[in-house]
């Protein structure tokens, strides 16, 4: 996907912007919304090395004098599922290769329930780079 | 899905108009999935090509796209790392979760 960036340039007028978001590598954090407020249950499990490589691809760019970065930074992105059912299918679904672990599902389950029907949360960290074609 | 939110908050949409000005902008979009930014892209930049390898997607993406918006948007099923485009066709580009 190195290529994609060079690919990208060469179809970029002269100072022509790439905005580029994508999931940091910090693991996303579970939350379930209890009566008595947000609470943390647990990790979302799974390897974030293609974001790590994500990362490294932009680096990689720069280093190669390709762009100038104008601004990186990494921001709190949510997702919000109605059940833990929900949630298992829309990660199975959506995300790679990242599964929700039996001991979360025991902490959604203490709190919502045996259905576990209620609000539960995933925030994601994101990265996003803007960088100017030189 | 049903039954999932994903940014509710509007999170990447603030960030785009605070670092990403669109206005007047040929935009290309890569990763440009069902087209969930597909249409907020098109208010804000003069023109957009948006671009998925996921045939399926990008039908759906076309078919959802706001009639008002269509002469703006021009969607294409496609590679990142083989564009089509001529030099310097863009002036913005968007990897959206895509590289």
């Amino acid at each position: 996907m190195f290529h994609a960036l060079t690919s990208a340039r060469r179809a970029l007028a002269d100072r022509g912007l790439i905005f580029n978001i994508h999931p940091a590598p910090d693991r996303s954090v579970i939350y379930c919304d209890a009566p008595e407020g947000r609470k943390v249950v647990g990790l979302l499990r799974g390897s974030r090395a293609r974001y790590r490589n994500a990362e490294a691809r932009v680096e990689r760019a720069l280093r190669r004098g390709l762009f100038t970065l104008r601004h990186t930074a990494v921001i709190p992105y949510m997702h919000y599922a109605s059940s833990l059912r929900t949630l298992r299918a829309y990660v199975k679904a959506d995300w790679v290769g990242a599964w929700v672990d039996g001991a979360t599902e025991r902490r959604i389950r203490e709190i919502l329930g045996s259905k576990a029907v209620g609000p539960l949360v995933i925030k994601e960290w994101v990265r996003v780079s803007l960088l100017m074609k030189t | 899905m049903r039954g999932v939110q994903t940014d509710p908050e509007g999170v990447e949409l603030t960030v785009f108009d605070r670092l990403f000005p669109l206005a007047g902008k040929r935009l290309l979009e890569i990763g440009c999935g069902d087209g969930r930014l597909t249409a907020a892209l098109a208010e804000r930049a003069r023109s957009v090509v948006a671009l998925d390898p996921d045939r399926r997607a990008v039908g759906e993406a076309r078919r959802t796209l706001p009639r008002r918006l269509r002469k703006r948007v021009r969607f294409e099923v496609g590679r990142a790392e083989s564009l089509p485009y001529a030099d310097g066709a863009f002036d913005a580009v968007l990897f959206s979760w895509s590289l």
